[in-house]
């Protein structure tokens, strides 16, 4: 290796620490200080490694408030959301680059468009739209708006990969036997797979994390999701900081695993049959 | 014997195209005019002609993948026009071949009889039998990344031969190829269509393969079929000055001409060649006067002088001005022998076979016969 591509490489990795550290800092001094007790977080000089670990957070988050609900509302309400978004954006995006349209970048630019509408201008209007439809305190409040802030995005992200996906073999599909929903399914999809998954997880962490619309559409603590049910544990003069930060780790674990299967998966679907037989 | 009992199985299927009146318009642009063909049960024929003449499109129409803006489609004895391409029951095979990318050779081959309900056994069976008909047997597993470029070409005819449709469609399918390879595949897909006798439908630019494949030949040019016919009619008498051009390499010489009153010879840059057969319809006018490269040659009553030698190994290619000294010569070129030792600027005489002349319409570049 020469000292140009010595140097070029250094510096890559130096970017991609200060990147991973600084992502990763507060996930980590979160992780830490729920292991610790209420003492040994007021301790001064501050410790960085907790002393003595323990669960006893976890369980009093759990016993405390229903975080289980709230996981479960959260999973229900983000999971519906992803699978409608990708089943609806994969065929829209697949409308967008496959069928002769007209005025197809000016639809394009009017989903750029939608995708920047701020929520807090949507938030008055869906509110009167879900009450009307009786939907207040039910999942469907915030699956439908969630699905429907997520759809541009995640039309661009499959609509390009889609386009790098030759249209001769969906015709060489179509010849061999499909209708044009089969080929979609059984030939582009799987191609795009890494874009499906990408557009997978963009949906789902972007349901996930609101905040805004979980607040003010399901009001009954039962139906809480988890990104609103973390902040009811906070009291009127207390703020417990140990309860709160294990609290957080659950509702940050489940979105981990899902990142850490689909990313698998996106490598795998990248990488299949690769290696030369 | 396996493949014989594999090919008399194929044979049933076939069917006759024919293509009435067919019509395509792009919103406002017409790409096909009207085209009438008629292609015979288990006959190969080639659609050749320039890029951009409608030559895919007309293929697509028939393969269901375009519609039909008006005129009738018909594959065996049905009308096809409102089809989809899967109950059309043919096979295409792409120029850029659109192999399934996540599916084996063995996947890709299988995939339109899994589609049909196929059992596996009568899919392992027909796979295994186009893989030998094909010799890539032993590539059944890979995935096509894996391929080289003339194997990818034998599993996208594989993928065609296994489902036994009513016709082959090829849409360019050598055009991806190096030059050695393509006439090696050219070979192969003749072969291959004398062995399983299969409807073929060919599209090319290249006039080489249209000469070599066809039984016959539709020469389009701008969404209209200008001459179909057999390659040896499309070779020696054109219908038209564009079909004459583009057949024939180098090809066919042209050059402005009078015919004479009594229209049995033409007079070219002060000379008079004599022509096969008279021409009493344009007595007296003008003419273009064609004729090719090896049916002028050297030795004989017409002026001309060398102006460049194109040594080629086998033959030399000749570039003559031709006429007399008082007009301004017409170049022509010609095939010699090497052995002939021309040198440029070397004054020599030729003569040209009436029987190979050829006369076309100045203005409606028609062939004229009488
Ligand atoms: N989808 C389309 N929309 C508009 N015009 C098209 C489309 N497909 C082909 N054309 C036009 O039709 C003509 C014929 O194209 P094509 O059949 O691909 O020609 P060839 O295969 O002979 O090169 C071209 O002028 C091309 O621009
Ligand atoms: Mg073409």
């Amino acid at each position: 290796m020469n000292f140009a591509a010595l140097k070029t490489k250094t510096v890559v990795w130096f970017a991609a620490l200060i990147v991973v550290v600084n992502g990763f800092f507060p996930a980590v001094w979160i992780l830490f200080t729920s292991l610790k007790t209420e003492n040994e977080l007021l301790q001064f000089p501050i410790t960085y490694i907790p002393r003595d670990p323990t669960l006893v957070n976890y369980y009093q988050a759990f016993t405390e408030k229903p975080l289980h609900l709230f996981l479960l509302n959260s999973v229900i309400v983000a999971g519906s959301s992803t699978i409608i978004t990708v089943i609806v954006s994969a065929l829209a995006a697949y409308a967008l680059t496959r069928l002769r349209m007209p005025r197809r970048n000016l639809l394009m630019g009017l989903l750029m468009a939608v995708a920047m509408f701020p929520l807090i201008s949507l938030i008055v209007p869906l509110f009167q739209v879900m009450r009307e439809l009786g939907l207040l305190n039910t999942y469907l409040s915030l699956i439908l708006p969630y699905t429907v802030l997520s759809l541009p995005v995640c039309t661009l992200v499959m609509a390009s990969f889609f386009q790098d996906i030759s249209p001769d073999l969906e015709a060489a599909a179509m010849v061999d036997g499909c209708t044009r929903v089969q080929a979609l399914f059984k030939i582009i999809l799987p191609l795009a797979a890494p874009g499906v998954f990408t557009a997978a997880i963009l949906a789902f962490v972007n349901a996930w994390d609101e905040f805004l619309l979980a607040l003010t559409f399901l009001s009954r603590e039962s139906m809480r999701t988890i990104s609103v049910g973390i902040t009811l544990y906070q009291g009127e003069f207390a703020f417990p900081w140990p309860l709160i930060s294990a609290a957080l780790i659950v509702a940050i674990v489940p979105v981990c695993i899902l990142i850490a299967i689909f990313q698998e998966r996106v490598v795998g679907g990248l990488t299949a049959g690769g290696v030369k037989g | 014997m396996r493949h014989s009992s594999f090919v008399s199985r194929l044979v049933l299927k076939m069917a006759n195209v024919q293509l009435k009146n067919v019509v395509k318009q792009f919103g406002e642009t017409k790409v096909i005019h009207g085209i009438d063909l008629d292609i015979k049960s288990g006959e190969f024929v080639v659609f050749v002609g320039p890029s951009g003449c409608g030559k895919s499109t007309l293929l697509r129409m028939i393969a269901g993948l375009e519609s039909t803006t008006s005129g009738d489609i018909i594959i065996g004895e049905q009308r096809v026009n409102d089809a989809p391409p899967r109950s059309r029951d043919i096979a295409m095979v792409f120029q850029d071949y659109a192999l399934y990318p996540h599916k084996s050779v063995y996947e890709n081959m299988a995939f339109g009889l899994r589609l049909r309900k196929t059992s596996d056994d009568e899919i392992k069976r027909r796979v295994g039998d186009a893989a030998a008909i094909l010799q890539i047997e032993h590539l059944l597993e890979r995935k096509p990344r894996q391929l080289s470029g003339g194997q990818r070409q034998r599993v996208a005819m594989g993928r065609a031969i296994v489902r036994d449709p009513k016709a082959f469609l090829f849409d360019e399918p050598l055009s991806n190829l190096d030059a050695q390879l393509r006439n090696e595949m050219r070979t192969e897909i003749k072969k291959l269509h004398q062995r399983l006798g299969q409807t073929i439908i060919y599209v090319t630019h290249d006039q080489v393969e249209a000469m070599t494949l066809a039984d016959r030949i539709a020469v389009l040019s701008a969404g209209r079929v200008i001459q179909y016919a057999s390659p040896d009619e499309i070779y020696n008498r054109p219908a038209a000055k564009f079909v004459a051009g583009f057949t024939g390499s180098p090809s066919m010489n042209f050059a402005s001409a009078t015919l004479s009153p009594s229209g049995d010879s033409v007079r070219i840059a002060g000379i008079d060649v004599t022509l096969g057969h008279a021409r009493h319809g344009s007595a007296g006018k003008p003419v273009t006067f064609g004729i090719r490269p090896e049916d002028i040659t050297v030795g004989g009553t017409i002026p001309a002088r060398v102006v460049v030698l194109e040594p080629l190994g086998a033959e030399t290619l000749v570039t003559l001005a031709v006429g007399d000294a008082q007009s301004t010569p017409v170049e022509m070129v010609t095939r010699v022998s090497p052995n002939l030792n021309l040198k440029p600027g070397e004054a020599i005489t030729v003569s040209m076979n009436p029987a190979k002349t050829h006369l076309f319409d100045p203005t409606t570049e028609l062939a004229l016969t009488q």
